[in-house]
Protein backbone atom coordinates (compact mmCIF):
# COMPACT_ATOMS: atom_id res chain seq x y z
CA UNK A 1 0.00 0.00 0.00
CA UNK A 2 1.10 3.46 -1.08
CA UNK A 3 0.98 5.29 2.08
CA UNK A 4 0.11 8.91 0.62
CA UNK A 5 -1.97 7.18 -2.40
CA UNK A 6 -5.59 6.35 -2.45
CA UNK A 7 -8.83 6.41 -4.21
CA UNK A 8 -10.32 8.34 -1.41
CA UNK A 9 -10.13 12.14 -1.72
CA UNK A 10 -8.80 12.18 1.96
CA UNK A 11 -6.25 9.57 3.66
CA UNK A 12 -6.28 10.41 7.82
CA UNK A 13 -3.49 8.61 9.78
CA UNK A 14 -4.79 8.04 13.72
CA UNK A 15 -3.57 5.96 16.65
CA UNK A 16 -6.19 4.84 19.46
CA UNK A 17 -3.63 5.92 22.11
CA UNK A 18 -3.03 9.35 20.80
CA UNK A 19 -5.14 12.07 22.49
CA UNK A 20 -4.80 14.22 19.68
CA UNK A 21 -5.68 11.86 17.17
CA UNK A 22 -8.97 11.34 19.78
CA UNK A 23 -9.90 15.33 19.53
CA UNK A 24 -9.59 15.04 15.81
CA UNK A 25 -11.97 12.13 15.10
CA UNK A 26 -15.26 14.49 15.60
CA UNK A 27 -14.17 17.03 13.46
CA UNK A 28 -12.38 15.08 10.98
CA UNK A 29 -15.93 12.60 10.64
CA UNK A 30 -17.66 16.13 9.90
CA UNK A 31 -15.50 16.41 6.71
CA UNK A 32 -16.43 13.70 5.81
CA UNK A 33 -20.64 14.22 6.46
CA UNK A 34 -20.59 18.06 5.06
CA UNK A 35 -18.60 17.09 1.72
CA UNK A 36 -20.03 13.43 1.48
CA UNK A 37 -16.52 12.44 0.78
CA UNK A 38 -15.22 8.61 1.94
CA UNK A 39 -12.28 9.12 3.67
CA UNK A 40 -9.50 6.75 3.53
CA UNK A 41 -8.61 5.83 7.71
CA UNK A 42 -5.65 3.99 8.07
CA UNK A 43 -3.16 3.53 11.93
CA UNK A 44 0.15 5.13 12.14
CA UNK A 45 1.07 2.84 15.51
CA UNK A 46 3.11 5.56 16.70
CA UNK A 47 6.73 4.52 18.34
CA UNK A 48 6.50 6.84 20.95
CA UNK A 49 10.08 5.93 22.84
CA UNK A 50 11.56 7.18 20.08
CA UNK A 51 10.89 10.33 20.11
CA UNK A 52 9.28 11.39 23.42
CA UNK A 53 10.92 8.96 25.96
CA UNK A 54 8.91 6.02 27.57
CA UNK A 55 7.94 6.09 31.41
CA UNK A 56 5.40 4.12 33.53
CA UNK A 57 2.79 6.03 36.24
CA UNK A 58 0.44 5.28 38.78
CA UNK A 59 -3.58 5.83 38.77
CA UNK A 60 -3.33 9.30 40.49
CA UNK A 61 -0.27 10.01 37.41
CA UNK A 62 2.89 9.36 40.14
CA UNK A 63 5.96 8.80 37.86
CA UNK A 64 6.92 5.34 38.50
CA UNK A 65 9.57 4.83 35.94
CA UNK A 66 10.92 7.35 33.02
CA UNK A 67 13.67 7.51 30.77
CA UNK A 68 12.48 10.76 29.39
CA UNK A 69 14.48 14.19 29.24
CA UNK A 70 13.30 17.04 31.16
CA UNK A 71 12.03 18.25 27.19
CA UNK A 72 10.30 15.27 26.40
CA UNK A 73 8.39 15.71 29.85
CA UNK A 74 7.67 19.39 29.55
CA UNK A 75 6.18 18.15 25.53
CA UNK A 76 4.07 15.67 27.52
CA UNK A 77 2.92 17.66 29.90
CA UNK A 78 1.87 20.64 27.95
CA UNK A 79 0.12 17.94 25.28
CA UNK A 80 -1.70 16.35 27.93
CA UNK A 81 -2.90 20.18 29.63
CA UNK A 82 -3.92 20.97 26.32
CA UNK A 83 -5.42 18.02 25.38
CA UNK A 84 -7.69 17.62 28.64
CA UNK A 85 -8.37 21.37 28.60
CA UNK A 86 -10.32 21.02 24.97
CA UNK A 87 -11.80 17.48 25.74
CA UNK A 88 -13.09 19.09 29.30
CA UNK A 89 -14.95 22.17 26.69
CA UNK A 90 -16.39 19.38 24.40
CA UNK A 91 -17.82 17.23 26.89
CA UNK A 92 -15.16 14.52 26.43
CA UNK A 93 -13.17 12.35 29.11
CA UNK A 94 -9.82 12.20 28.30
CA UNK A 95 -7.66 10.82 31.29
CA UNK A 96 -3.61 10.60 31.01
CA UNK A 97 -2.90 6.87 30.44
CA UNK A 98 -0.22 5.17 32.98
CA UNK A 99 2.08 3.45 30.51
CA UNK A 100 2.75 3.53 26.92
CA UNK A 101 0.53 1.32 25.00
CA UNK A 102 0.95 -1.16 22.16
CA UNK A 103 -2.11 0.09 20.12
CA UNK A 104 -1.49 -2.66 16.97
CA UNK A 105 -4.40 -5.11 18.18
CA UNK A 106 -7.00 -1.70 17.69
CA UNK A 107 -5.43 -1.11 14.69
CA UNK A 108 -5.21 -4.25 13.37
CA UNK A 109 -9.20 -4.06 14.64
CA UNK A 110 -9.51 -1.16 12.67
CA UNK A 111 -8.13 -2.63 9.63
CA UNK A 112 -11.04 -5.77 10.16
CA UNK A 113 -13.63 -3.19 10.21
CA UNK A 114 -12.45 -1.08 7.76
CA UNK A 115 -12.89 -4.40 5.49
CA UNK A 116 -16.35 -4.78 6.47
CA UNK A 117 -17.47 -1.41 4.99
CA UNK A 118 -20.51 0.52 5.65
CA UNK A 119 -20.40 2.41 9.46
CA UNK A 120 -18.83 -1.02 11.40
CA UNK A 121 -15.15 1.54 11.00
CA UNK A 122 -16.94 4.46 12.64
CA UNK A 123 -18.66 3.09 15.20
CA UNK A 124 -15.62 0.50 16.35
CA UNK A 125 -13.46 4.01 16.02
CA UNK A 126 -15.49 5.86 18.78
CA UNK A 127 -15.99 2.98 21.16
CA UNK A 128 -12.42 2.38 20.98
CA UNK A 129 -12.10 5.91 21.31
CA UNK A 130 -14.10 6.78 24.28
CA UNK A 131 -13.68 3.94 26.02
CA UNK A 132 -9.55 4.11 25.70
CA UNK A 133 -9.51 7.46 27.29
CA UNK A 134 -11.97 6.35 30.03
CA UNK A 135 -9.37 4.10 30.87
CA UNK A 136 -12.04 1.41 30.16
CA UNK A 137 -10.35 -0.63 28.24
CA UNK A 138 -7.36 -2.86 27.70
CA UNK A 139 -6.07 -2.62 23.85
CA UNK A 140 -3.98 -5.34 24.19
CA UNK A 141 -6.17 -8.26 24.69
CA UNK A 142 -7.21 -9.74 21.29
CA UNK A 143 -10.76 -10.64 23.15
CA UNK A 144 -11.74 -7.11 23.49
CA UNK A 145 -10.96 -6.48 20.28
CA UNK A 146 -13.38 -8.88 18.86
CA UNK A 147 -15.83 -7.88 21.48
CA UNK A 148 -15.92 -4.41 19.93
CA UNK A 149 -15.91 -5.10 16.44
CA UNK A 150 -19.14 -7.36 17.21
CA UNK A 151 -20.36 -4.19 18.93
CA UNK A 152 -20.07 -2.27 15.95
CA UNK A 153 -21.86 -4.86 14.42
CA UNK A 154 -19.13 -6.45 12.42
CA UNK A 155 -18.99 -10.24 11.79
CA UNK A 156 -15.81 -11.91 13.59
CA UNK A 157 -15.98 -14.95 12.83
CA UNK A 158 -12.00 -15.59 11.33
CA UNK A 159 -10.65 -12.29 13.15
CA UNK A 160 -8.82 -13.86 16.04
CA UNK A 161 -6.49 -16.08 13.07
CA UNK A 162 -6.01 -12.44 11.05
CA UNK A 163 -5.15 -11.10 13.98
CA UNK A 164 -2.07 -13.23 14.27
CA UNK A 165 -1.67 -13.71 10.81
CA UNK A 166 -2.95 -11.38 7.67
CA UNK A 167 -3.85 -8.61 9.41
CA UNK A 168 -0.62 -8.67 11.61
CA UNK A 169 1.57 -8.76 8.46
CA UNK A 170 -0.97 -5.64 6.65
CA UNK A 171 -0.19 -4.30 9.77
CA UNK A 172 3.42 -4.20 9.99
CA UNK A 173 4.19 -3.52 6.20
CA UNK A 174 2.31 -0.31 6.53
CA UNK A 175 4.06 0.83 9.22
CA UNK A 176 7.54 0.09 7.88
CA UNK A 177 6.68 2.11 4.80
CA UNK A 178 5.36 5.29 6.85
CA UNK A 179 8.57 6.73 8.10
CA UNK A 180 10.04 6.65 4.83
CA UNK A 181 6.75 8.21 3.42
CA UNK A 182 7.26 11.55 5.48
CA UNK A 183 4.43 10.11 7.85
CA UNK A 184 5.82 10.55 11.82
CA UNK A 185 2.60 11.53 13.77
CA UNK A 186 -1.12 11.64 13.89
CA UNK A 187 -3.21 13.12 13.18
CA UNK A 188 -2.03 13.58 9.49
CA UNK A 189 -3.86 14.41 6.62
CA UNK A 190 -3.21 13.28 3.14
CA UNK A 191 -4.70 15.19 0.21
CA UNK A 192 -3.99 16.43 -3.14
CA UNK A 193 -0.15 15.01 -2.72
CA UNK A 194 0.00 17.60 0.26
CA UNK A 195 1.04 15.90 3.92
CA UNK A 196 -0.73 17.74 6.97
CA UNK A 197 0.32 16.60 10.47
CA UNK A 198 -2.21 17.67 13.31
CA UNK A 199 -5.79 19.52 13.36
CA UNK A 200 -4.87 22.59 13.30
CA UNK A 201 -5.05 22.18 9.55
CA UNK A 202 -8.66 21.31 9.12
CA UNK A 203 -9.26 24.48 8.04
CA UNK A 204 -6.94 24.08 5.03
CA UNK A 205 -7.87 20.74 4.45
CA UNK A 206 -11.42 21.68 4.18
CA UNK A 207 -10.62 24.46 1.67
CA UNK A 208 -8.90 22.30 -0.74
CA UNK A 209 -11.79 19.66 0.07
CA UNK A 210 -14.17 22.80 -1.20
CA UNK A 211 -12.35 23.44 -4.29
CA UNK A 212 -10.10 26.34 -2.75
CA UNK A 213 -12.61 29.03 -2.32
CA UNK A 214 -11.58 32.31 -0.93
CA UNK A 215 -8.26 32.97 0.16
CA UNK A 216 -6.18 30.06 1.87
CA UNK A 217 -6.76 29.84 5.51
CA UNK A 218 -4.28 29.89 8.04
CA UNK A 219 -3.90 26.86 11.02
CA UNK A 220 -6.50 27.06 13.43
CA UNK A 221 -8.54 25.25 16.27
CA UNK A 222 -11.71 26.30 14.93
CA UNK A 223 -14.81 24.31 15.10
CA UNK A 224 -17.56 24.67 11.65
CA UNK B 1 13.75 59.70 25.01
CA UNK B 2 17.50 58.74 27.04
CA UNK B 3 16.88 58.20 30.60
CA UNK B 4 19.89 55.28 30.36
CA UNK B 5 19.61 52.13 32.21
CA UNK B 6 17.44 51.84 34.87
CA UNK B 7 17.32 48.78 36.43
CA UNK B 8 14.10 49.90 38.44
CA UNK B 9 12.23 50.71 35.47
CA UNK B 10 8.56 49.01 34.77
CA UNK B 11 7.85 46.73 31.99
CA UNK B 12 6.62 48.36 28.82
CA UNK B 13 3.61 50.44 30.17
CA UNK B 14 0.97 48.00 28.99
CA UNK B 15 -1.37 47.21 32.23
CA UNK B 16 -4.34 46.63 30.26
CA UNK B 17 -3.18 44.09 27.83
CA UNK B 18 -4.41 41.43 28.62
CA UNK B 19 -2.63 39.35 26.54
CA UNK B 20 1.33 37.94 26.80
CA UNK B 21 3.07 36.58 23.64
CA UNK B 22 6.13 35.00 24.24
CA UNK B 23 8.14 34.86 21.01
CA UNK B 24 11.43 33.29 19.89
CA UNK B 25 13.02 35.88 16.99
CA UNK B 26 14.69 32.68 15.42
CA UNK B 27 11.31 30.48 15.31
CA UNK B 28 9.68 30.53 12.09
CA UNK B 29 6.68 29.74 14.21
CA UNK B 30 6.91 32.65 15.96
CA UNK B 31 7.39 34.65 12.53
CA UNK B 32 4.05 33.39 11.01
CA UNK B 33 2.24 34.19 14.36
CA UNK B 34 3.05 37.44 13.98
CA UNK B 35 0.66 38.52 11.41
CA UNK B 36 -1.85 36.98 12.72
CA UNK B 37 -1.66 37.86 16.21
CA UNK B 38 -1.14 41.33 15.24
CA UNK B 39 -4.71 41.36 13.35
CA UNK B 40 -6.42 39.95 16.09
CA UNK B 41 -5.61 42.52 18.66
CA UNK B 42 -6.29 45.15 15.99
CA UNK B 43 -9.49 43.78 15.77
CA UNK B 44 -10.47 43.51 19.19
CA UNK B 45 -9.06 46.38 20.60
CA UNK B 46 -6.08 45.04 22.41
CA UNK B 47 -2.27 45.16 23.27
CA UNK B 48 0.09 42.21 23.44
CA UNK B 49 2.87 42.38 25.41
CA UNK B 50 5.81 40.55 23.70
CA UNK B 51 8.41 38.67 25.65
CA UNK B 52 11.56 36.72 24.46
CA UNK B 53 11.80 33.05 24.93
CA UNK B 54 14.97 31.60 22.98
CA UNK B 55 14.85 27.96 22.30
CA UNK B 56 17.55 25.95 19.52
CA UNK B 57 15.50 25.10 16.72
CA UNK B 58 15.40 21.89 15.30
CA UNK B 59 16.90 21.89 11.82
CA UNK B 60 16.33 19.00 9.72
CA UNK B 61 19.98 17.11 9.45
CA UNK B 62 20.47 16.08 5.84
CA UNK B 63 22.85 13.31 5.58
CA UNK B 64 23.46 12.49 8.95
CA UNK B 65 24.80 9.62 9.95
CA UNK B 66 22.50 8.50 12.62
CA UNK B 67 20.02 5.98 11.40
CA UNK B 68 18.48 5.16 14.23
CA UNK B 69 14.49 5.37 14.52
CA UNK B 70 14.39 8.44 16.77
CA UNK B 71 16.92 10.62 14.49
CA UNK B 72 15.10 9.52 11.40
CA UNK B 73 12.19 10.52 13.28
CA UNK B 74 13.29 14.09 14.33
CA UNK B 75 14.70 14.42 10.47
CA UNK B 76 11.49 13.98 9.07
CA UNK B 77 9.57 15.64 11.33
CA UNK B 78 11.95 18.74 11.08
CA UNK B 79 11.53 18.73 7.10
CA UNK B 80 7.64 18.45 7.28
CA UNK B 81 7.79 21.59 9.69
CA UNK B 82 9.83 23.69 7.00
CA UNK B 83 7.85 22.91 4.20
CA UNK B 84 4.32 23.34 6.44
CA UNK B 85 6.07 26.29 7.40
CA UNK B 86 6.50 27.59 3.99
CA UNK B 87 3.50 26.91 2.54
CA UNK B 88 1.94 29.04 5.04
CA UNK B 89 4.51 31.74 4.69
CA UNK B 90 3.28 31.80 1.11
CA UNK B 91 0.01 31.98 1.75
CA UNK B 92 0.81 34.87 4.14
CA UNK B 93 2.92 36.08 1.42
CA UNK B 94 5.86 36.98 3.81
CA UNK B 95 9.44 36.02 3.10
CA UNK B 96 11.22 32.79 5.53
CA UNK B 97 14.62 32.38 4.68
CA UNK B 98 15.20 30.14 7.19
CA UNK B 99 18.85 30.97 9.11
CA UNK B 100 21.21 28.99 10.17
CA UNK B 101 21.62 26.14 12.94
CA UNK B 102 23.96 28.38 15.21
CA UNK B 103 21.90 31.42 14.90
CA UNK B 104 22.57 33.85 17.71
CA UNK B 105 19.56 35.48 18.78
CA UNK B 106 21.06 37.06 21.81
CA UNK B 107 21.11 40.54 20.63
CA UNK B 108 17.81 40.54 19.00
CA UNK B 109 16.34 39.23 22.20
CA UNK B 110 18.05 41.37 24.58
CA UNK B 111 16.60 44.29 22.33
CA UNK B 112 13.33 43.73 23.33
CA UNK B 113 14.56 43.39 27.40
CA UNK B 114 16.09 46.51 26.88
CA UNK B 115 13.08 47.92 25.30
CA UNK B 116 10.91 47.15 28.28
CA UNK B 117 13.26 47.94 30.81
CA UNK B 118 13.30 51.63 29.25
CA UNK B 119 9.01 51.97 29.58
CA UNK B 120 8.44 51.57 26.41
CA UNK B 121 5.11 51.78 25.64
CA UNK B 122 3.17 48.82 23.27
CA UNK B 123 3.51 50.20 20.00
CA UNK B 124 7.51 50.65 20.40
CA UNK B 125 7.42 46.82 21.27
CA UNK B 126 5.59 45.96 18.98
CA UNK B 127 7.01 48.36 16.09
CA UNK B 128 10.55 47.07 17.41
CA UNK B 129 9.36 43.14 16.96
CA UNK B 130 7.61 43.57 13.81
CA UNK B 131 10.80 45.27 12.37
CA UNK B 132 13.52 42.69 13.84
CA UNK B 133 11.36 39.84 12.65
CA UNK B 134 10.63 41.02 9.40
CA UNK B 135 14.45 41.71 8.82
CA UNK B 136 15.43 38.62 10.10
CA UNK B 137 13.40 36.37 8.12
CA UNK B 138 14.28 38.00 4.49
CA UNK B 139 17.44 38.26 5.42
CA UNK B 140 17.85 41.66 6.11
CA UNK B 141 19.77 41.49 9.25
CA UNK B 142 21.89 39.81 11.68
CA UNK B 143 20.53 38.58 14.76
CA UNK B 144 24.04 38.82 16.58
CA UNK B 145 24.47 42.51 14.73
CA UNK B 146 24.44 44.62 17.91
CA UNK B 147 24.94 47.49 16.01
CA UNK B 148 22.17 46.41 13.70
CA UNK B 149 19.74 45.74 17.41
CA UNK B 150 20.58 49.48 18.34
CA UNK B 151 19.45 50.88 15.01
CA UNK B 152 16.23 49.24 15.22
CA UNK B 153 15.59 50.21 19.06
CA UNK B 154 16.39 53.65 18.00
CA UNK B 155 14.02 53.69 15.02
CA UNK B 156 11.09 52.52 17.25
CA UNK B 157 12.30 55.70 19.55
CA UNK B 158 14.22 53.90 21.99
CA UNK B 159 17.57 54.67 23.51
CA UNK B 160 20.29 52.85 21.56
CA UNK B 161 23.65 54.40 22.87
CA UNK B 162 23.97 52.35 26.09
CA UNK B 163 22.56 49.22 23.98
CA UNK B 164 25.90 47.90 24.38
CA UNK B 165 26.52 47.93 27.15
CA UNK B 166 23.50 46.71 28.70
CA UNK B 167 24.41 43.54 25.90
CA UNK B 168 28.03 43.15 27.91
CA UNK B 169 26.44 43.41 31.07
CA UNK B 170 23.03 42.35 32.50
CA UNK B 171 21.39 41.20 29.36
CA UNK B 172 22.22 37.48 30.00
CA UNK B 173 20.88 37.51 33.44
CA UNK B 174 17.75 39.07 32.38
CA UNK B 175 17.30 36.98 29.48
CA UNK B 176 17.67 34.01 32.00
CA UNK B 177 15.05 35.21 34.18
CA UNK B 178 12.06 35.35 31.60
CA UNK B 179 13.21 32.33 30.01
CA UNK B 180 12.98 30.79 33.30
CA UNK B 181 9.59 32.41 34.24
CA UNK B 182 7.97 31.20 30.58
CA UNK B 183 9.60 27.36 31.34
CA UNK B 184 7.57 27.58 34.90
CA UNK B 185 4.68 28.28 33.69
CA UNK B 186 4.98 24.97 30.49
CA UNK B 187 5.98 27.19 27.59
CA UNK B 188 8.04 24.48 26.04
CA UNK B 189 8.15 26.35 22.31
CA UNK B 190 6.78 29.23 21.01
CA UNK B 191 4.59 31.52 20.14
CA UNK B 192 3.26 30.69 23.94
CA UNK B 193 0.52 32.99 24.43
CA UNK B 194 -0.80 33.64 27.87
CA UNK B 195 -4.22 34.91 28.74
CA UNK B 196 -6.70 34.39 30.98
CA UNK B 197 -4.74 32.74 32.89
CA UNK B 198 -4.10 29.97 30.40
CA UNK B 199 -1.38 29.07 28.21
CA UNK B 200 -1.07 28.41 24.91
CA UNK B 201 1.21 27.39 22.40
CA UNK B 202 1.25 27.96 18.90
CA UNK B 203 -0.66 30.56 16.92
CA UNK B 204 -4.11 27.75 16.40
CA UNK B 205 -5.01 29.17 19.58
CA UNK B 206 -5.93 32.17 18.14
CA UNK B 207 -9.87 31.20 18.11
CA UNK B 208 -10.04 31.05 21.90
CA UNK B 209 -7.44 33.80 22.37
CA UNK B 210 -9.91 36.17 20.59
CA UNK B 211 -12.83 34.98 22.87
CA UNK B 212 -10.93 35.68 25.55
CA UNK B 213 -10.11 38.86 24.81
CA UNK B 214 -13.98 39.80 23.63
CA UNK B 215 -15.11 38.86 26.99
CA UNK B 216 -15.63 35.30 26.61
CA UNK B 217 -19.07 35.17 25.46
CA UNK B 218 -20.82 31.88 25.48
CA UNK B 219 -18.78 28.80 24.30
CA UNK B 220 -15.10 28.61 24.46
CA UNK B 221 -14.47 27.81 20.60
CA UNK B 222 -13.14 24.52 20.74
CA UNK B 223 -11.81 22.02 18.26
Amino acid sequence: MDPLQSDAPLIVYVDYKSPYAFLALAPTYQLEDDFGIRIDWRHLTLDIGSYLGTAKADEHGKVLESKRSEEQWAWVRYAYRDAKRTARQRGLVLKGTMKIWDSSLAAIGMQWAKNVGGDCLRRYSLAVYERFWRRELDIEDPAVIQALLAEAGTPTGGFQGYLAGPGRREHDALQAELLPAGLFGVPTYVIEDQVFFGREHLPMVRWLLGGRQGPAPDVAYQAF
Amino acid sequence: MSQGINPNAPSPRSEAAALVAYIDFKSANSRLALGPTLALVDEVGATVDWRPLGFQPKHPKAGSADASRSAVHARVRAEYRHREQALYARNQGIELIHPPANWDDFAANAGLLWLRRQGAEARQCRAYVTQVFADLWAGRMDSADATATAAVIIATGGEGAEFGAYLAGQAQAELDAVFAEARALGANDTPAFVVGGELYIGRQHLPVIRWWLTGQVGEPPAL
